[in-house]
């Protein structure tokens, strides 16, 4: 198979469902109504692999923002496409690194890390075929899956030959190893975003001289310049719709809680990958427009909320367990460490604020916001959303890769212990069902409610 | 008569060894510290004994599991057992650097346990080597030296520090000889022995240290270890620290006459400048020195320093040890086989925990691999 031929199968499927959703109001007619009725197949699995991905379909609205969601993948799926085909440079990016400053050389970003996310959207067995692939060259089963994934995906010619590669040196090991092994596999040059240990102005301002230093590392490898206007601009979009989404987090506080994390965490990938983008900033518009009518009136998103949950660490990719806590329990996810966005305005009025701003957001994004320093970061996070979110109980889902946090154990059961609140441990994988399936993870939840009188 | 190596045997073995022991008894502080990327010359410039921490005499990790998990790695857990186990209660400071996600968790669990010292310092080191990134380790070291002087009421000066290096170039120096007369097709040390004598000289005051290495090296005129048929190889890895786990090897034939590891030549490499400010040639040697994979841009330069070893050494074979759950040297093992194929060198990879719980498994690879090897010649 070519090296974009899992995007290309996906791009298919995504136009076919960009034109189911094209029209919001049809299409929640269609799947609220007509789909019940008379259970139309291929409508049922668009239905349920929207599910899925977490994107609920309740309103028009949510069908606009899945809309746009699909839209903006779209963008990005015939950027990498269009740049395979004639050769163009491809950049990786991993997870945390925001597409923009890439974008703002002409150049299409890809990230490693989600290609295991695609392959199961292809199919199960496509998306396991990048861990066993990985796992046969000898990457075991205590590494993350996200990385495996990637390993596996270039090695199976699912991911196009990259120019450059830009990682960041925490949120954890993993990411300080895979990038390692994935420059020596293609051989492309690595720019590395060190990433502070503390945040003092000192740390800040030393990153922002490292997000300097790759834009002249892009600018010697690519042999292009940086577009300053492109980025400004962007930036500013940026600006709005990160406005937005911390003022959906704030309603957090609220019960019944106004808004569904899933679309929150959506959101997370949006702002990564298409940033500055009006279509991210839309959606983020819509979800802080439906978390405040819902605030404004006292309502919450789940039917009779009984149980809120502070979800630690990232969300089961390969699951919505979320929604089904939702729908089966009545329970709503607060928080959890890519749906909180906490990110500040950044300062557009000149080159040197927008790098400070621009580094502080790395640092402040979900997952290296937590990650990246002492456990007090985790904790005084833990504790907010503890003494001002009225959470019933606490989930780990203890991804398997951030072994930062497996090693915190008994810190965060302290907290929990010492604000009474009933904790889960869960072990899981982000995206290998094969380490803890929906099947197992729901069951584990449902004992734990029943456990602590929560259901 | 006991000789140097009995004198190691026994120094190594403890978690406070006599030394130690007898400084504190004369009124030195003493610094425990992790990681090559603390510079110990700051410690002894402050009057006080530098310890690389350790976890000899382990104890299991049953009472460190309630902290960590059996997701990390067994060093890690073995050597926090032991703090909670007060076995580390003869320290007066601890110094971490962000070295690992294990490790640097360490720095909150200790602080979390409340169990003593009072002092305990997080230096922060960039995980790649630039310029801008040796200005914000320097930072560091600044910000250490002003802490160690507030917290203990001292006074850490040029003069002091530029005593210091003499002193620690010394150290390195001397290991650098010992470490040369493995070349010699008549071995004069085992790597156990080795690794004894790197146990004992990073847990005492460095002129004690370097009496000891004077006298090592004496010893080592003449001597011939070597075993017949003993397979010369290299040892990679990073936190290896238990002698025993060596003499199985020895035991089975390896004759391992070079390392990249932690408590090994990396430890050894290079000196700090002699001339210049003091704070800048230290800032400059622990920085540069020859990485770890914590280093995001220095992969090349380990893997050439590994094939250089090789061939200097004439080592046949390259053994690579990994703890379960390291990350960091799961990716660089990975990448030793890559090498090992491109450059055509036989390689072995060990996945162990500490203690060598899993010794039984380990021997009979071990034993394969060697008489693979033989059968070659
Ligand atoms: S490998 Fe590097 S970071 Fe890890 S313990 Fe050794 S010197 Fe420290
Ligand atoms: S073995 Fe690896 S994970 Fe364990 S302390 Fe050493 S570097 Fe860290």
């Amino acid at each position: 198979m070519s090296s974009a031929e899992m995007y290309r199968i996906l791009l298919k499927r995504l136009k076919k469902a960009e034109s189911m959703t094209g029209k919001p109001l049809l299409t929640y007619i269609l799947l609220k109504y007509i789909i019940p009725l008379v259970g139309l197949v291929q409508g049922k699995g668009l239905k349920s692999s929207l599910g899925k991905l977490g994107l609920d379909v309740k309103t028009p609205t949510d069908i606009k923002i899945l809309s746009n969601d699909i839209r903006m993948l779209i963008e990005n799926f015939e950027g990498l496409i269009s740049s395979v085909e004639k050769s163009e440079p491809i950049v990786w990016a991993e997870w945390s690194v925001t597409w923009e400053l890439i974008r703002s050389f002409g150049v299409q970003p890809v990230c490693p890390e989600r290609a295991i996310l695609f392959g199961l959207g292809v199919n199960k067995n496509y998306g396991i075929k990048f861990l066993e692939e990985s796992e046969k060259m000898g990457y075991s089963n205590e590494t993350c899956s996200c990385q495996k994934g990637a390993i596996g995906a270039y090695m199976l010619g699912q991911l196009p030959q990259p120019a450059l590669l830009v990682a960041s040196s925490h949120p954890c090991d993993s990411g300080v190893s895979i990038y390692q092994t994935l420059q020596y596999l293609t051989g492309a040059p690595l720019y590395v975003l060190d990433t502070p240990y503390w945040r003092t102005e000192s740390d800040l301002k030393y990153h922002a001289g490292v997000f300097r230093g790759l834009i002249e590392f892009c600018e010697d490898h690519l042999g292009r310049k940086f577009d300053w206007d492109r980025f400004t601009a962007a930036i500013e979009e940026m600006n709005r719709a990160n406005y937005y989404l911390r003022e959906t987090c704030e309603m957090g506080r609220a019960v019944p809680l106004p808004y569904y994390i899933r679309k929150l965490d959506a959101m997370w990938f949006s702002q990564k990958e298409s940033p500055g983008t009006s279509l991210a900033t839309q959606n983020a518009k819509m979800i802080y427009d439906k978390a405040k009518k819902n605030f404004d009136k006292g309502k919450g998103v789940a039917k009779k909320e009984k149980i809120r949950v502070i979800w630690w660490d990232v969300p089961v990719g390969f699951a919505d367990i979320s929604s089904w806590m939702t729908e089966q329990y009545g329970a709503v996810v607060i928080a959890d460490y890519i749906g909180l966005h906490l990110m500040d305005q950044i300062d557009t009025s000149s080159r040197e604020s927008i790098l400070e701003g621009v580094a502080r957001a790395h640092i402040y994004h979900g997952m290296t916001r937590q990650c990246h320093g002492p456990a007090e970061f985790v904790t005084a996070e833990l504790e907010t959303l503890i003494n001002e979110y009225s959470p019933d109980c606490f989930m780990f889902s203890r991804h398997v890769g951030c072994k930062h946090n497996w090693a915190i154990g008994k810190i965060i059961r302290d907290v929990c212990r010492r604000t009474g609140l009933p904790s889960l441990f869960l072990t899981t994988d982000i995206f290998d069902p094969r380490l803890a399936s929906r099947q197992q993870i729901k069951q584990e939840i449902s004992e734990f409610f029943k456990a602590e009188g929560l259901a | 008569m006991t000789t140097v190596f009995d004198e190691i045997g026994i120094l190594s073995a403890a978690t406070e060894n006599s030394v130690i022991a007898e400084a504190r008894k004369q009124g030195k502080k003493i610094i425990g510290y992790f990681c090559s990327y603390v510079p110990e010359e700051i410690i002894t410039a402050a009057g006080m004994v530098p310890y690389r921490m350790r976890a000899v005499e382990p104890h299991g990790t049953s009472r460190a599991d309630a902290y960590y998990s059996s997701m990390n790695c067994t060093f890690s857990r073995s050597c926090f057992d032991k703090v909670l186990n007060g076995d580390f209660d003869f320290l007066d400071g601890v110094i971490f650097m962000n070295n690992c996600d294990h490790t640097r968790r360490m720095h909150d669990n200790w602080r979390h346990s409340g169990k003593g010292p009072e002092f305990i310092h997080m230096l922060y080191v960039p995980h790649v080597i630039t310029s801008d990134g040796e200005g914000k380790y320097r930072e560091g070291l600044e910000k250490l030296v002003r802490e160690l002087e507030k917290h203990y009421n001292v006074s850490i000066t040029g003069t002091a520090l530029t005593e210091a290096i003499k002193l620690h170039n010394k150290k390195r120096a001397l290991l650098r000889r010992i470490n040369e007369t493995r070349k010699s097709p008549e071995l004069p040390v085992k790597a156990s022995e080795m690794l004894r004598l790197m146990l004992s000289v990073t847990a005492m005051p460095v002129e004690h240290a370097n009496s000891l290495l004077e006298r090592f090296l004496d010893a080592l005129n003449g001597r011939n270890v070597s075993e017949p048929g003993g397979m010369r190889m290299m040892l990679a890895g990073g936190c290896v620290e238990e002698p025993e786990h060596l003499e199985m090897m020895e035991s089975l034939g390896a004759a391992i006459v070079a390392d990249y590891i932690c408590l090994g030549s990396r430890y050894a490499d290079r000196d700090v400048a002699a001339e210049g400010a003091p704070l800048s040639s230290i800032t400059e040697r622990y920085y540069r020195h020859l990485s770890c994979p914590r280093m995001m841009n220095d992969t090349r330069r380990r893997f050439d320093y590994i094939l250089d070893t090789m061939k200097d050494y004439r080592a046949r074979a390259l053994v690579a040890e990994k703890l379960k759950f390291c990350m960091l040297f799961f990716g660089e093992t990975f990448l030793y086989k890559e090498e090992s194929k491109k450059h055509g060198y036989p390689l072995l990879v060990l996945e162990r925990e500490y203690g060598d719980r899993t010794e039984g498994q380990q021997k009979t690879r071990i034993q394969a691999f060697i008489e693979q090897l033989r059968n070659f010649d």
